[in-house]
Order: C-alpha cells, then structure tokens, then sequence
C-alpha cells in the first residue's frame, strides 16, 4: 500500500492504516477519508506519513458526505470527558459550549 | 498516610540551589536602561548588541514570518525603532529564557517539550485576553503567561525526588498537578517556586504577584487584573488541548477573576479562534530561538 509524506496528503485519500501518535494514541482510524482539515490536524499533531489507497475519488467528493465523523467524534468525545468533572459550573458551561462552537467551525473551512 | 504536611521552608530550599539559571546579564542592563524615560534607542541597541547570541537571534526573529515586515531589518536599532521597546524587551527576554531552560536535561522525568508548547500558548492567550480588554500591558501579559509555570522546571531539574513523587500522586489520583505539590511541598506549590525564582532575578513586583497568584486570584493583589488575565488564559490552554501542563485536567475558572475580564460570552468563539492564530504564530518564534 503506498504511503506518503503528510505534505504530499490530498483531501479524498483513503487512509488504510490507523494513524497513531508516539505514545501510541489513535490520531485517526482507518478507513478515514481526509480532508482539508484532518490534513491540517495531522500535521499539527506531528504526524510524518500516511499509508492510503487512491479511491478515485477526486477533492471535490471529500465534501460534506465523506467529512468523517469518526475524529470530529473522537474531538468532542475527549472534550466531553475532559469537561464532564466541572460542567455544573456555569462558568465551565459557558466556556465549553464556545470551544465546541469554535472546534466545530474550525472544521469547516 | 501523610497526616501533616512536611514543614517546609521553600524560600531556604530555594536560595540553596546552586546552578540555578540567572537571567542573562544584558536582560538586568537592558530593564534597567529602560527605566529611565529618555533612553535611546541606540543605547539600548548597544546593550543588546553585547551579547551576539541574543543580538542575532532577535534579528532573526523580527525579520520571520512572525512580525511580517517587507523589508529586512538589518541592525537592532532599526528593529527597536519598529518595534518598540517594550516589545523587543519582551522578545530579549522570552529567548532568554526559552534558552535557559529549553536545554536536554538526561533525568528529566518531565514532558518538557509538553511544558514548553503549555507554556507558549498561556504566553500567546494571555496577549490576545490582554489585547482584547485594552489593556496596556500586552507585552508583560505574555511574558507572565510565559513564565507562569517556571517552578515546575526548577522541581524537575533541582527537585527530583520530590517531583517524581508529586507525578506519581497526579497519575493515581487523578488531580491538578497543584493538589499533588501540596501534599509533598507542605502546603506550597510550583507557583510560589516560580515566584521565589523571578524575585531572585529582580523583575517586577508584577510578575513575581502574578506567577505567585496565577491558580488563586485575589483581588487583594495590585495586580488582579493581570494575574485574572493569566490565570483564564492557563484554562483556556488547557481546555484547547494544547502541550501538557502535567496534569490531564481542567480546573474551574476562579469566579472573581472571571468577572473582573467581563468577557462576552458571545465573543468566546471568536477568541480561541484568535488565540488559536497566535499560538501557531508564537511556535514559530520558539522555534527561531532554539537553533
């Protein structure tokens, strides 16, 4: 399976192999389509190479159909747990609803 | 198990670490130039221009993608006549300290790299709460934000023993790495550390109030605005996932210090989307400063 610099990453590749971080975290499941902003997270977080199949699929498909849930899932997930403790308070409240807010924004472009 | 807290005198402890990092020479000739209103700009320039390490790594810094400027800035006079001198200061003494501890150290048992990315982005978040409040301390925000953490190196470079302690307790009860440090440090924490250590460096009595006070604000403090700054800006971090403060928590913001920012809530998207912007920005410059 060919594997590629995350330089090299287009949005529409399909990930074969799990994305794992250097103490072994899953960054990114396989069977993840990328897209413009896993891309960006990726290679924010480190990450050097991808090993992915060229579906076919052109940059236009990786829209909103293909956006994968599965890390926008992970992301909120981790942000719920970490907030869960602190979430009565209003304060906390009012500060993860905007993180989430922005988190999610941040996704789309 | 621990029934009493040890008794413990930090500030003994502290003053008898040999080695401990000073701040570079040209920093205390630089701050203390500045105390005088008429300086000029070339008098500083010849300070800085002293000690060529630091001298080319801010040229490097003010001619990056950092500052954006057209054109190549040549000489630090030129850099502090653009600039400012509040913000070349700034600039001096983050690489100073970035360099001072930045350095591998072989028993670290420490994410410092971790430390460092936490750090950098209290620094950033710090300016942009700053910069949005209108206040005119933006430059010292950042460099408190900065510092804020600094007695955790020392415990991990000076401290051993005790901080390996200290981690472990974080890992099997789950807490704030400050509710560990009170337990092993008889009552005191990594914030009173740092505070003892910029003391020893003679900097101002603000950022000595704001290391000291960065977890509890108290509106006692002449500085409750800047340290309510900080200590927002350090759960806010904490909150974006970004670097490792030592502990996998986010602490509940301090009421008092919440309401003294006056932050519209509607505008908090906003803001960690500008505080995102300029943590990205703000590694750039680290990375400048480390080669």
């Amino acid at each position: 399976m060919p594997e590629i610099t995350i330089d090299k990453a287009r949005p529409g590749m399909f990930v074969t192999k799990q994305v794992e971080n250097d103490k072994g975290m899953v960054l990114l499941p396989a069977g993840s389509v990328l897209n413009e902003a896993l891309i960006a997270r990726l290679t924010k977080w480190g990450v050097q190479s991808v090993v992915y199949r060229s579906d076919g699929e052109d940059a236009q498909s990786a829209g909103t159909e293909s956006k994968p849930k599965v890390l926008d899932a992970e992301v909120t997930k981790r942000l719920e747990e970490r907030f869960s403790p602190i979430i009565d308070d209003p304060v906390m409240k009012t500060v993860f609803e905007a993180l989430k807010s922005f988190l999610e924004n941040e996704d789309q472009e | 198990m621990e029934n009493e807290p040890p008794k413990i005198d930090l500030k003994r402890i502290i003053d008898s670490i040999s080695g401990l990092p000073t701040l570079p020479v040209v920093i205390t000739k630089v701050t203390k130039l500045m105390q005088n209103p008429k300086v000029s700009a070339a008098e500083i320039a010849q300070a800085i221009s002293s000690d060529q390490a630091l001298a080319s790594k801010i040229l490097k810094i003010v001619n990056s993608s950092f500052y954006g400027f057209p054109s190549r800035i040549k000489t630090i006079t030129h850099a502090i006549v653009i600039l400012g001198f509040n913000s070349i200061k700034a600039t001096a003494m983050s690489a100073s300290i970035f360099s001072s501890f930045s350095g591998e150290d072989k028993d670290s048992i420490f994410d410092m790299e971790g430390f460092w990315s936490h750090s950098i982005g209290v620094g950033a978040a710090s300016k942009i709460l700053a910069k949005r409040l209108k206040m005119k301390e933006v430059e010292e925000a950042f460099l408190a934000g900065l510092m804020h953490d600094l007695g955790k190196v020392i415990l991990d470079q000076y401290m051993h023993k005790p901080f390996s302690r200290i981690l472990d307790i974080v890992k099997t009860k789950k807490c704030l790495i400050s509710e560990a440090e009170k337990i092993v440090l008889g009552g005191h924490t990594h914030a009173d550390i740092g505070a003892l250590l910029v003391q020893k460096w003679n900097l101002n009595p603000e950022f000595v109030a704001i290391i000291k006070d960065h977890n509890a604000p108290t509106s006692a403090s002449d500085y409750f605005k800047i340290t309510s700054v900080v200590h927002v800006a350090d759960a806010f971090i904490r909150a974006m996932d970004i670097g490792n403060p030592g502990d996998d928590l986010i602490p509940k913001i301090n009421p008092g210090a919440w309401n003294e920012l006056n932050i519209n809530p509607v505008s908090l998207p906003q803001i960690f989307k500008e505080i995102s912007e300029e943590v990205k920005k703000t590694e750039i410059f680290f990375k400048m400063t480390a080669s």
